[in-house]
């Protein structure tokens, strides 16, 4: 019991850790995106090709470069989560009424002051809807990370997966699910919170 | 990191690997042409009948929710190993954004063109395949291609639950921690899965280019 | 970020002048604005008209720096604005638009705070403004502070824009189409009201606009484009006479139309005699009101003991309790339709009386306004 205990502990370090690393470079490289149209038009091609490439492939190359265990997992983590974040970020910061960017430029508000108050805020579903998009993601690529040596999950999915013991895979597969689940409530409720309309 | 041709090419003939990209790509196509048939018809039935589309759309989107890895592993009790679990998988995890799509694209037509086309005397039927179907296809090519990344997704994960394909070839490389082998697959694996979703994109762009109501 | 000046701390406090020199815009090759001056002095309220295409939004958005113009200056005060920071160039300059722009995400109270946010105002000042600002347009604090553009009509969300417009004082008014969108009588309304506050608040102010009535109702000085070009400046009536002998201007002030309606006696708007009530007797006020409201007549005209004439009307859009009161001024006999317009234009009064032969007889700014747009019974 206790090593399913642990094991949920280092998952949820492992896919929530690298989900928050992405979600916060993702959604500055969004910003960035919106100062320059050739910086967001490359920033979407590049995240559109890599999005097609599978988990379980991106998984397997790290391990040339980074060799195996916590870390280059949590790297995957963060490369397979930060392209959702990456593309509705910058949907959702551009999707204000460009009369609205206008106005707020008339009134004498500054880029920053435009930003938190008019983009953000109109933006919250897309943007959250990457990031649920993303939650998803982090957690089931924090149970593939185990074939690098991430721990977690993961290890007792494959120690049943080589035993062919069911029991086994759904003693690590529910909790992964469970998490999930809740991790995408969270989000909701907190975009309920946070979305002015 | 230096691969010689001499070391790809062995690395090629002893994993099979042209044998294993063409059972990769027919569970792929496979599972794609499921997901594509289904999709469409249930989209369509979705569109029709607000009721049961709206559950139906709903427990797509619980499905979605589950982490692939973890469908494909539950999957096993009732199923066994090897394709049918990796295809099954593939097409429930992939319905979603076609089905979604399609619904939305159809309820999405400008009333003004349902209106119109009532007026010159179509029937339902005449301004579902005339109207709104056309008009719905750039969003329902949208649809297919993200059917399209998370089937090819699925299908190498495959690979870990006895479906053969590339995906048991990286598993291999990765549990006999042979660099070479792993390097191999994943570009492989890493170069059909960018032509795939270029393919889709270019279908997408020529559907909305033709389609796309732009007014 | 840059740090919040003091409080209403503008760039500058009045608008002395305003002058446009030489200024051009292209847009891909097309010339928008070809070499365009001009000059506003303080206080004046110049409608801008002119064709689609004849660059006169472009003009307006050179002016809060929207936009910077290839070639020419803007000076204000004397000052070129392109050497001044464009924020708080445009924090000193208040921009209404047709598509209004309301931020959606806030209640109306906020939409109106964020210019005296960002002009540093106290909390308790910014309340205080924001129930002084509802009020200058016609809204009800209690009622509409908290509620949501969604929650507003075409009209009120207009009047919100406007008291956002105004919010922080600004001494220069830039206004694009600002009633465009609305329908005729609302438009009517929307214009009655924004004279009386113009009136109050004396602000330069710039108006776009493509009708030449709007154009002939609240400038007090016309400029026409043309092309990018300036085709005509002058007063309403300059306009008017100059559309005699010009076949441009002469379509675009409507041809025949006005040029034979200027010269024609205000009193063949006469209202019938039965339509409207007069009454010295203020005690049965209520009754009145109830006649007014109910239609049974147009309106009442009450003599106050002072001598002064009042007026009480139906209030198209029915805010406050559907009756308005307005003063009522004097028209010689033989007033014009021309004169009567420019006597209008520079008062609140909506209504007036022409004392004509023995009888007294009404004349309504709303059947003016009808005449000169086309609608009217002539």
């Amino acid at each position: 019991m206790t090593s399913l205990l642990t094991a949920i502990g280092q998952h949820i370090i492992l896919a929530y850790g690298g989900f928050l690393i992405s979600a916060v470079l993702g959604i500055g490289s969004g910003v960035i995106a919106l100062k320059s149209r050739w910086i967001k038009v490359s920033l979407i091609m590049s995240t559109s090709l890599l999005q097609a490439i599978p988990a379980f492939t991106i998984v397997a190359l790290i391990v040339p470069f980074l060799g195996i265990g916590f870390l280059p997992a949590l790297v995957v983590i963060v490369v397979a989560t930060l392209l959702p974040v990456v593309r509705n970020t910058i949907i959702g910061l551009s999707s204000p009424d460009p009369i609205l960017i206008e106005v707020a430029d008339s009134i004498g508000m500054t880029w920053n002051n435009i930003l938190i108050r008019v983009r953000f805020p109109l933006g919250i579903r897309p943007i959250f809807s990457g990031l649920r998009l993303s939650s998803i993601v982090a957690n089931a690529v924090a149970v593939i990370t185990v074939f690098i040596g991430s721990g977690g999950l993961g290890s007792i999915v494959l120690e049943g997966l080589v035993r062919f013991h069911t029991p086994g895979i759904l003693a690590g597969v529910i909790p992964a699910i469970g998490i999930a689940l809740f991790a995408d409530v969270m989000l909701r409720y907190a975009e309920n919170r946070l979305a002015p309309l | 990191m230096n691969l010689p041709v001499t070391a790809i090419h062995h690395v090629w003939i002893l994993h099979q690997m042209t044998d294993q990209t063409l059972v990769h790509l027919t569970l792929f196509f496979t599972a794609l042409l499921i997901v594509v048939i289904l999709g469409l018809s249930l989209g369509i039935f979705s569109g029709i009948s607000h009721r049961w589309g709206g559950i139906l759309i709903q427990s797509l989107n619980i499905i979605e929710m589950i982490p692939d890895i973890a469908l494909l592993l539950l999957l096993i009790p009732i199923t066994g190993i090897g394709a049918v679990p990796t295809i099954t998988a593939a097409v429930l995890y992939s319905l979603l954004p076609i089905v979604r799509n399609t619904s939305i694209g159809l309820l999405s037509v400008r009333p003004e063109l349902i209106e119109n086309g009532t007026a010159l005397g179509m029937t339902e039927r005449e301004i579902l395949m005339r109207i709104r179907l056309p008009l719905a296809l750039p969003l329902i090519a949208c649809g297919m291609r993200t059917a399209v990344v998370y089937t090819m997704g699925i299908v190498t994960l495959g690979g870990i639950i006895g479906a053969r394909g590339l995906g048991a070839v990286l598993q291999a490389g990765i549990t006999r921690n042979n660099m070479t082998v792993i390097l191999v697959a994943g570009i492989w694996i890493g170069i059909l899965a960018v032509l795939m979703d270029l393919i889709a994109a270019g279908g997408e762009r020529i559907l909305s280019l033709k389609y796309g109501d732009r007014s | 970020m840059k740090g919040s000046p003091g409080k209403g701390a503008g760039l500058f406090h009045r608008v002395e002048s305003l002058d446009l020199i030489r200024v051009s815009k292209w847009f891909l090759k097309t010339n928008a604005v070809r070499d365009l001056s001009f000059s506003v002095s303080g206080g004046e309220l110049i409608a801008l008209i002119g064709g689609s295409g004849s660059g006169k939004t472009t003009t307006l958005r050179m002016i809060n720096r929207l936009i910077e113009p290839d070639a020419g200056q803007i000076l204000i005060n004397g000052v070129p604005i392109s050497t001044l920071d464009p924020i708080y160039l445009r924090r000193s300059i208040g921009y209404v638009i047709q598509q209004i722009g309301l931020f959606p995400h806030m209640s109306v109270q906020e939409n109106i705070s964020i210019p005296l946010k960002l002009g540093g105002y106290t909390r308790v000042d910014i309340q205080n403004r924001i129930d002084e600002l509802l009020e200058l347009v016609s809204l009800s604090p209690v009622q509409y502070r908290d509620r949501r553009p969604a929650e507003l009509s075409g009209g009120q969300q207009q009047r919100v824009g406007l008291a956002r417009a105004l919010a922080a004082d600004p001494p220069l008014l830039l206004m694009d189409e600002p009633f465009g969108a609305l329908d005729p009588l609302l438009r009517r309304q929307l214009q009655e009201e924004f004279i009386r506050i113009k009136r109050e608040l004396r602000k330069t102010i710039l108006f776009v606009t493509h009708d030449i009535d709007e154009a002939l109702l609240l400038g007090d000085r016309i400029a026409v484009l043309q092309e990018g070009t300036l085709y005509f400046l002058g007063n309403p009536q300059d306009l008017l006479i100059t559309a005699q002998q010009d076949p441009y201007l002469s379509v675009l002030t409507g041809g025949d139309r006005l040029c034979t309606m200027r010269s024609v006696p205000v009193s063949m708007l006469a209202v019938p005699a039965g339509d409207v009530i007069y009454c010295t007797d203020l005690s049965n006020s209520i009754r009145i009101r109830d006649a007014v409201r109910n239609k049974e007549v147009r309106g009442a005209v009450l003599s106050l003991p002072d001598e002064k004439l009042r007026i009480l009307l139906l209030d198209q859009e029915g805010n406050g309790n559907g009756i308005s009161e307005s003063p009522v001024i004097r028209f010689a006999p033989g007033t014009t339709v021309l004169e009567a317009l420019s006597r209008f234009s520079r008062s609140s009064a909506r209504a007036a009386v022409l004392t004509e032969s023995d009888a007294v007889q009404v004349i309504l700014l709303e059947d003016l306004i009808g005449l000169l747009s086309g609608g009217g019974s002539a």
